[in-house]
């Protein structure tokens, strides 16, 4: 399915995480999700539009569809950011959150 | 004697409204009319109008004695002709003095002198005539938009008739060379080279209300100092600067006009420095040597190069497109379309689209009006979308090659088709059935691109007219 795809839209009214943005990345699909995600506080690469700023999506998607330097630009570094989000470096983080407690 | 010479570079883009998909093919206005003409009063007020008036009190308190030179780029000049008169007035005040002068650039801030020689060649003319009409001078200096150069746009600019140029004193290119002296062009030597002393520069221009900055509070007096400190063989100290850094960048309490005030006496009475204009340096004094600068330079950022304008695959894309057109352009006549095509050079759309802002850059968030560059992509390629089609409509042709991305009407029918008869033979296959229902509805339905195959620049007549396509293009998405 990703691989046919050019464009992921997650365009949720509410959503906690979301997890298949991340997927979408991950096999190099270029992603808009909305701002009311949780995963867009985490990405970098990722076009963000509010879920109800139809013509900022249209905008979006028509963008990510006919102007290549996007795309590519998404493709290339989607990927990487993606493959960065480790299980490993939230704990370390909440390690240090606790740490930072203890010391004081 | 030594020499001391102030540039100011006064320039305002015309800023972009946010151009949204639908309005391809139906609105041609894409400029912010309400932010440009708030911005410049607003610049206007705080810096252009207060400073100009400081400039003009020390010229006549010093009579020749303190000289400045500016350059203030055409899109700014033209902005002031539309919302800010009075700051045209008192920059011709100035020129008036006989102590101003006013150097030569591109019309429109553009990068054109990094694509096509033409195009440059005439935005520096139309500058020219510009700056000949409202101040009576003609350049004889040219400084590239942004301080841009190389060893090719020298020569060029050199074979234009200019005697100097200014540009960055680049630490990569200079070494351990001092930028406190002449420089002359590598491939035509008769072009002098004035190279912006950029720590004494941006001790002004960006260090001077920084309480971190280990030398704050900067005043006149410590700056004497330090230029008296300068080795005395060293002859020209080139402080180029954002004439916004006076009120706008810097702000009034920050002090800084009261350090401007004062800078010009305290130089002239405890140092053998005087102050020159660039065409004065020019002729004062001689080059110590050749510079050569194979890659262009800029004042920019840390590294001095062009990567805050150009080098991202988004500033690429929307740079090739745009001067892809340069050869259509040159068959209009149409006013609407050329000044269009001018102010859609200017240097500041691409400087939005930078990404650098990831690791570096209060300064470029501070000059951005777009959240990320990724907007400011997709509205700068939105409006060029619609440029096209006016070029198109006026020449009355098609021209594929631009199009290379876009889905024509009858492809987009014959892929819906071919979805739908895909999406019948999976309803009707039981094993998918279940699959189908379970789909996610948030995601899209793939659209493959399909580029058709014509990719010569032979003009088909009438294939699709304009409205067409922009209607197909919503059709696709929508699917």
């Amino acid at each position: 399915m990703f691989a046919q795809s050019d464009v992921y839209v997650m365009p949720s009214v509410s959503e906690p995480f979301g997890i298949s943005p991340l997927e979408a990345m991950r096999a190099s699909v270029p992603v808009i999700i909305s701002k009311q995600s949780g995963v867009a506080e985490v990405l970098k690469h990722a076009l963000k539009v509010d879920f109800w700023d139809v013509e900022a999506m249209a905008d979006a998607i028509y963008g990510l569809l006919c102007y290549d330097g996007l795309s590519k630009l998404f493709r290339r570094y989607g990927q990487e950011e993606v493959t960065s989000l480790k299980w490993d470096e939230a704990a370390q983080k909440v390690i240090e959150v606790y740490q930072s407690l203890l010391k004081s | 004697m030594r020499t001391i010479c102030f540039y100011f570079q006064v320039h305002q883009p015309f800023r972009l409204r946010r151009y949204r998909f639908f309005d391809i093919g139906t609105d041609h206005n894409y400029y912010d009319e309400f932010a440009n003409r708030s911005i410049m009063r607003k610049v206007a007020e705080k810096c252009y109008l207060p400073t100009n008036k400081l400039m003009l009190d020390l010229i006549n308190e010093y009579g020749k004695r303190f000289k400045i030179s500016y350059s203030i780029s055409g899109v700014a000049l033209t902005q002031f002709q539309l919302y800010a008169p009075d700051v045209l007035e008192s920059f011709k005040k100035l020129a008036a003095t006989g102590c101003v002068e006013f150097i030569g650039e591109t019309y429109s801030h553009s990068l054109s002198a990094l694509k096509s020689r033409e195009e440059f060649e005439q935005q520096v003319k139309l500058q020219n005539a510009m700056v000949k009409e409202f101040f009576g001078q003609t350049p004889k200096v040219f400084r590239n938009t942004e301080l841009i150069y190389s060893d090719l746009i020298g020569e060029v600019v050199a074979d234009m008739g200019f005697k100097a140029m200014l540009t960055e004193g680049a630490k990569h290119v200079l070494g351990w060379k001092s930028s406190n002296y002449l420089y002359a062009n590598a491939i035509n030597p008769k072009l002098k080279l004035l190279l912006k002393n950029f720590r004494m520069s941006d001790d002004i221009a960006f260090r001077f209300s920084n309480r971190d900055w280990s030398e704050w509070p900067l005043t006149t007096d410590k700056y004497v100092q330090w230029l008296n400190h300068l080795s005395p063989k060293e002859e020209v100290i080139n402080l180029f600067m954002d004439y916004e850094t006076f009120g706008e960048h810097q702000w009034a309490e920050t002090g800084i006009f009261e350090f401007m005030r004062h800078l010009p006496g305290a130089v002239l009475s405890s140092t053998n420095f005087e102050f020159l204009t660039p065409s004065e340096v020019a002729d004062k004094h001689q080059p110590v040597a050749v510079m050569h600068v194979q890659y262009p330079i800029s004042w920019a950022d840390e590294e001095r190069d062009l990567t805050a304008w150009l080098g991202n695959d988004l500033q690429d894309e929307a740079f090739d497109k745009l001067y892809s057109l340069k050869p259509l352009i040159d068959q209009i006549q149409d006013e609407s379309i050329l000044r269009d095509w001018k102010y859609l050079q200017t240097s500041d759309h691409f400087y939005y689209m930078c990404t650098k802002w990831f690791s570096d850059g209060d300064v470029h968030k501070y000059f951005n009006p777009y959240d990320t560059p990724y907007e400011a992509f997709i509205n700068y390629m939105n409006i060029l979308s619609d440029f096209i089609l006016r070029i198109e409509d006026y020449l009355k042709t098609r021209i594929e090659s631009l199009h290379i991305d876009t889905i024509t009407q009858t492809d987009a029918m014959k892929l819906i088709a071919e979805y739908q008869e895909k999406i019948e033979r999976l309803k009707t296959a039981p094993s998918f059935s279940k699959k189908m229902t379970t789909e996610p509805t948030t995601k899209t339905p793939s659209v493959k691109k399909t580029a058709p195959k014509a990719k010569t620049k032979i003009p088909a007549k009438g294939k699709t007219p304009a409205k067409a396509v922009s209607k197909t293009k919503k059709k696709d998405t929508k699917e």
